[in-house]
């Protein structure tokens, strides 16, 4: 077992714990990875216990023979399911050029800074530079901290470029006046 | 008369045409092929004759020289060419312009009084020259907090052109990987960028970082906090064949190099197989918050890289011509006026955009 194959299971950000079992000859072995500044140790060593107990239980007990219930399938509703391009494309366009103004310009540096490519144009979107909603809610975050102007997800995604971000900072601080 | 060496190649055959259009004077054409230098000289817009002259020969050069009011080098090899040709225009009592030289040429002919009251205009082509002339119509008046440059697109190299791009490298000319920060060449800050949109380019490119010594002085010049240089290409193709022949090769030296030259050549023909040819050079300033409002992007594109150099080399000589470089050796980039520079490329046919927003 290769210690880099953990880490590159962990650096999924929403893996923050994990248990992975083998069966090694007559043995079972269990793996916990976690992410460790998540985790108080003494949790983990109770959750190790838990686990232990359970495995136990189970080897021990009837449990290799219950049958499990499982949930009846969900009604996807009329005109529901699943299907790709729910998400509207954008109603504003903005011009292209370069950040407008200083707010246009901080705006740019965080997505810059999130995103790892140059981010020198107004209309440069964050999804379409590579962004995802994870990046996206620490570009929430970057920019309260930065600029100082909470932007709630909702608006964000609805407009996220550098100047459908910046507008929504501009409206919000000027709310707050 | 204005004496134009190398003028049947990429560089000089557009320097002539622009140099006879802007009536600097009777013209001087110069080339080891004599033949394609009469059939150039007979097709400009004024009077021209062609000369046959092998830079190799110091007196064929002097002859060349002797008599020109401006000796234009649009001929390389730069390794080759360095400070030979200078010396020999100043010693015919002419002023010089070259298409290349960087610091190496530059060097060798400051100290002493090699120049005296002559000028010599050194890097007077697209990289280096229009590369660090142009960003500075971003900071004029104001110090900036970034400036980032972009340069590159798909061109096609010809062995020679490969052997110069294959000695761009060592202290002398660039840093790879490095920024400019706080004053001074942090290394290893940057890495290199894969498939990125980048304002102006017509299809995401590969964008590699080199803090040239024309982007060091650049940033001292402006007092800019950050500086981002990066050379840009199409496809990974350009850097790979660069850097295994930097592998390969035993040390760096012209006569090492060039069997390796048909590698890049090759790469090259490949990307422009596949892109067609496009050059672009993209500037964009993050000024300190709190300084006045100016221009944040400087975007030129153009088609023929070579051909741009050329009307580059064309403006360089006007300005020589005109009395608005003082005396000294010089690099372009230093010594030619932004806007001047901007206003001309503006009007130019071969430029096929340039603005400043």
């Amino acid at each position: 077992v290769i210690a880099a194959d953990y880490f590159h299971q962990l650096r999924t950000p929403q893996v923050a714990i994990e248990v992975r079992c083998f069966e090694l000859g007559p043995e079972m072995v269990a793996v916990f990875s976690l992410v460790e500044e998540l985790f108080e140790t003494d949790q983990v060593t109770a959750a190790f216990a838990e686990f232990v107990a359970l495995v136990d239980a189970l080897a021990d007990g009837s449990g290799w023979d219950r049958m499990p219930g499982l949930p009846d399938a969900v009604d996807p509703g009329s005109g529901g399911g699943l299907r790709l391009g729910l998400l509207p494309e954008p109603a504003v366009r903005h011009r292209e050029g370069p950040p407008a103004d200083d707010l246009e310009q901080a705006v740019a540096d965080v997505f810059e800074e999130l995103l790892e490519v140059p981010v020198l144009d107004r209309a440069a979107d964050f999804f379409g530079l590579g962004g995802d909603s994870l990046l996206a809610v620490r570009a929430v975050v970057r920019l309260a901290k930065e600029v100082g102007g909470s932007v709630p997800v909702r608006e964000f995604l609805a407009d996220s470029t550098v100047a459908g971000v910046a507008a929504v900072v501009r409206a919000r601080l000027g709310d707050q006046r | 008369v204005i004496g134009i060496l190398g003028a049947t190649g990429a560089v000089g055959r557009t320097a002539a045409q622009r140099i006879a259009a802007y009536g600097l004077g009777p013209l001087r054409v110069g080339g080891r092929n004599v033949t394609g230098a009469a059939d150039l000289a007979a097709s400009l817009t004024a009077p021209a004759h062609a000369v046959r002259v092998d830079l190799n020969d110091p007196a064929e050069l002097a002859a060349f020289c002797d008599g020109c009011r401006i000796v234009v080098n649009c001929a390389g090899p730069t390794y080759q060419v360095l400070d030979t040709v200078a010396r020999a225009a100043f010693a015919a009592g002419a002023d010089y312009v070259d298409i290349g030289g960087e610091l190496a040429a530059k060097d060798a002919l400051t100290g002493g009084d090699a120049a005296g009251d002559r000028i010599a205009v050194f890097s007077a082509g697209v990289m280096p020259g229009l590369s660090g002339l142009l960003p500075r119509l971003l900071a004029k008046g104001r110090p900036l907090r970034r400036l980032d440059v972009y340069v590159g697109g798909a061109a096609v190299f010809t062995p020679l052109s490969a052997v110069d791009a294959l000695l761009t490298r060592g202290p002398r000319f660039g840093e790879p990987m490095a920024a400019w920060r706080d004053g001074r060449v942090a290394p290893n800050t940057l890495a290199p960028l894969h498939q990125v949109r980048l304002p102006g380019f017509p299809v995401p490119v590969h964008a590699w970082p080199y803090l040239t010594t024309e982007a060091q002085t650049l940033a001292t010049d402006t007092g800019a906090g950050e500086v981002r240089s990066y050379n840009v290409f199409v496809s990974n193709r350009l850097p790979e064949a660069l850097a295994a022949t930097w592998a390969e090769a035993p040390d760096a030296r012209p006569e090492t190099l060039a069997p390796h030259a048909q590698t890049v050549v090759r790469a090259s023909l490949r990307d422009h197989a596949d892109f067609g040819a496009f050059y672009v050079m993209l500037f964009t300033a993050r000024p300190r918050p709190g300084t006045p409002p100016g221009p944040t992007r400087v975007l030129l594109t153009a088609v023929d890289s070579y051909a741009l150099s050329g009307v580059v080399m064309a403006l360089a000589t006007r300005a020589v011509s005109s009395g608005s470089v003082p005396a000294g050796v010089h690099l372009a980039a230093e010594v030619l006026d932004p806007d001047a520079t901007t206003a001309a490329l503006q009007k130019d046919a071969l430029v096929g955009g340039l603005t400043i927003e």
